[in-house]
């Protein structure tokens, strides 16, 4: 396992740089706006005594928020991407610096703070010259503290597409490559322990040091460099995301969605003289505000996904209602360009020894002996409305003993080792044809029809007009046995979607090898 | 707080004939309504150049009466003037820088070296450096320390050395007036006796006025031309320490004087 990471680190090193940056600039970032408004707050309500009680309880409140809700909660408001992740992660990183700073300050010897105001100390004087001084030293462990949680938090971002290491480790969990996991998290780590003893050794000069004069420069030469650092990437972070003809692909984060990321971002990028950017993000209700905030240009959805979550349709979805799907997607400033040629419907698969136990080979069969089995199904189907599990179970009359939510990429493992007898599949899943499992039949055509199709903004296509005949050559280009072969690739041999979508734009003529 | 400065009343503070410090009828009541008075209708002067010291039992009164003079605290009701402008139109801030501040325990500041402390005053007023590290190194010397000390911190120094820098440091900016609230109420006998003749030498050779806080009836005899002996917010007794010793003016005095000879 470790030597699979290291290969991998080595094989894949201007991916990981990349998202080590990202991970760098986001927790920068928000580690220095937590620093200011957390210091001032401090600083506030340790003169004001009075407005350090609901002060404190207010920091101390955002931090109890669990952070992907708090992420969840943000995306109505800032979209997704890192502005979000900034906000949240600047939230979580007050309460340290804003707590320290208060009982750093309080914790002073009122003889101390009596000596300077009779001696005649203007109150910035005391403040500057006094009490953040005395204070320094308990205001650099909170500022540590903080440190270490915010870059290790920062791997939360990835689920809302800000990019970082937390991107290797949420692909690594759903593409079922535990080397990818473990090299997201080891950089995490070693990038939060490599900061903490660098701002342990500035921390010990600091205080070594005899005047106050070398300690202040210190102190300045090293926010300089660290201002510099945050400049330096955040401008070329910014100057690129600025470019007008850059392209933004996004892709949700299963599988089968990170190599449709990477064809239509390769495919786009060989055909065409635009930057692209590809990112992934947690799923339909993420992506979709960022689609209509400009953050995003183009993704891969699925006809019933998007007529029910995103238009938040009744009923079921069937393919003569396609052109009321487009109509209304436009009416939104967004239209299905292309039908890439597959179907991704969900299936119902149980474990082989299950199947004959009991001779299941419908959905109905499989109600009548529901209540002796357990689920397992990934979050967003056990929530969804209109085609989720509540609805099957209502269709159909079933009443299983019980429920996990599971990651699209662990759901075969987990039936494999007898944890669920019953799983929610894609007919896509590249696991499928090698796992020990039968798939039911709807006998009742329960679920909808899922058509993979690229959803584009309107706003693209009107400033690149080209980009409507390019993305009409990838019609039809795919169907469900290539994209579960495909699939299968990446979640049974642990291939990088990267080589595999390249290696089929290849062989499907799309690009140049 | 008013915009007096020191500098525009400098002909003052060095004026003879007007005293250094003035009570009128002052009174200090810190919880309002509560009846309890820390000072009661106070009313004295004190003329340049004393060494008056405050004593008498805790919460007589000392303290509160020493701080209104730089205006830490503020009289409910009365006067209190300095060079014979009130307190209160002075820029306390300014006033302060001029006044001499030295209080009990080790109150140095922990984070800066010795000549650092000793020149905390004069950096607030921007003073050149030169005359800073001139004036430092006079004022180390004044009260019986040596250069040797100015880059130790104040961790570094035995209870009586860090009194003794305190000392400078309340000098440094060459007050006419010099505040101190038990200065050496934490340091043992033969510290304390040596730092009482340090303090007796720069009072006669700077001839600046000195207020001093104690409740130690020896240290006041020894030290002060004048005493002023506190109870309950009111003043016993304020005249020469012989005065005090051979004729008590009250029966507090008197115990308090009890079997102390000058």
């Amino acid at each position: 396992m470790l030597t699979d990471a290291v290969n991998l680190l080595f094989e894949r090193s201007d991916f990981f740089f990349e998202l080590f940056v990202q991970h760098m600039v986001i927790s920068l970032i928000s580690i220095f706006f937590a620093c200011v408004i957390g210091l001032v707050l401090g600083i506030l309500i340790s003169e004001k005594m009075g407005a350090a009680k609901p002060t404190l309880s207010v920091v101390n409140f955002l931090y109890t928020i669990p952070s992907l809700a708090l992420l969840g909660l943000l995306i109505p408001f800032t979209g997704a991407g890192q502005t979000t992740a900034i906000i949240a992660l600047t939230a979580y990183g007050l309460l340290p610096i804003v707590k320290n700073t208060h009982t750093g300050i309080c914790n002073i010897n009122p003889a101390i703070i009596e000596a300077a105001r009779g001696m005649g100390s203007t109150r910035w004087q005391m403040l500057f010259k006094i009490k953040l001084p005395l204070a320094f030293p308990v205001i650099m462990s909170g500022f540590r503290n903080m440190v270490t949680m915010t870059i290790s938090l920062t791997s939360i971002a990835a689920y809302i597409g800000a990019g970082g290491l937390g991107t290797a480790i949420f692909r690594g969990i759903s593409t079922n490559n535990m080397a990818m996991v473990l090299v997201g998290s080891i950089l995490t780590a070693l990038l939060a322990v490599a900061v903490d003893l660098l701002l342990g050794v500035v921390e010990r000069r600091v205080r070594r040091q005899r005047s106050e004069r070398s300690r202040r420069h210190t102190l300045i030469g090293f926010g300089v460099a660290v201002l510099a650092v945050i400049a330096l990437i955040g401008g070329t972070a910014f100057s690129s995301m600025q470019q007008q003809d850059t392209i933004r692909v996004t892709s949700k984060a299963f599988t089968e969605q990170l190599v449709m990321g990477e064809i239509l971002s390769q495919y786009v990028d060989e055909n065409t003289d635009y930057n692209i950017e590809l990112t992934s993000a947690a799923g339909t209700s993420t992506i979709q505000p960022g689609l209509e905030s400009g953050e995003y240009d183009m993704y891969v959805e699925y006809t019933g996904t998007g007529w029910a979550e995103v238009l938040h349709n009744e009923g079921v979805y069937q393919e003569d209602q396609f052109e009321d799907l487009q109509a209304q997607y436009n009416s939104k400033g967004i239209t299905w360009t292309s039908m890439l040629g597959y179907e991704n419907t969900y299936g119902i698969a149980v474990r082989t020894d299950v199947a004959e136990q009991y001779n299941l080979k419908t959905y109905s069969d499989l109600a009548a002996v529901s209540s002796e089995l357990k689920f397992g199904g990934n979050p967003e189907f056990l929530e969804r409305q209109g085609d989720g599990y509540s609805a099957l179970c209502e269709e159909y009359g079933m009443e299983f003993a019980s429920t996990i939510d599971l990651d699209t990429g662990l759901k075969y493992n987990t039936i494999n080792a007898g944890e669920v007898d019953v799983i929610e599949i894609f007919t896509t899943d590249g696991q499928l044809g090698s796992a020990d499992v039968v798939v039911l039949e709807d006998d009742r055509n329960f679920f909808p029809s899922y058509q993979a199709g690229v959803v584009v903004r309107q706003e693209v296509l009107d400033r690149h007009p080209d980009l409507n005949e390019v993305l009409a050559r990838l019609n039809d280009c795919l169907d469900e046995t290539t994209m579960a072969e495909l699939n299968n690739r990446v979640d049974s041999n642990g291939e990088d979607p990267e080589t595999v979508a390249h290696d089929f734009l290849v062989s499907a003529g799309l690009i140049e090898g | 707080m008013g915009t007096l400065t020191f500098e525009e009343i400098k002909a003052d503070a060095i004026d003879p004939s007007i005293p250094a410090i003035e009570y009128d009828h002052v009174s200090k009541e810190y919880e309002k309504g509560s009846g309890v008075l820390a000072l009661d209708d106070l009313t004295l002067s004190i003329q340049q150049g004393e060494f008056v010291m405050l004593v008498g039992s805790s919460g007589g009164g000392k303290t509160t009466m020493m701080k209104m003079v730089n205006g830490l605290i503020e009289p409910t009701s009365g006067v209190v003037k300095v060079a014979g402008h009130n307190v209160q139109d002075f820029d306390l801030i300014n006033l302060r820088r001029h006044i001499g501040y030295s209080i009990q325990g080790s109150v140095l500041f922990p984070h800066m070296s010795v000549a650092n402390n000793i020149a905390y005053v004069m950096k607030l007023e921007k003073a050149d450096k030169a005359f800073i590290k001139e004036r430092v190194h006079t004022l180390i010397e004044m009260v019986g320390l040596d250069d040797s000390y100015l880059k130790k911190f104040p961790h570094e120094l035995s209870g009586g050395q860090q009194q003794r820098v305190g000392i400078a440091r309340a000098l440094a900016n060459q007050p006419r007036l010099l505040l101190m609230d038990e200065p050496f109420g934490a340091v043992d006998t033969i510290t304390r006796t040596s730092l009482q003749d340090e303090i007796l030498h720069i009072y006669r050779e700077t001839g600046v006025t000195i207020v001093f806080v104690t409740h130690d009836v020896g240290e006041a005899l020894k030290l002060g031309t004048k005493l002023c002996v506190l109870d309950k917010g009111k003043v016993e007794q304020f005249d020469s320490p012989e005065a005090v010793v051979n004729n008590p003016a009250t029966p507090y005095v008197e115990r308090l004087m009890a079997g102390h000879r000058l």
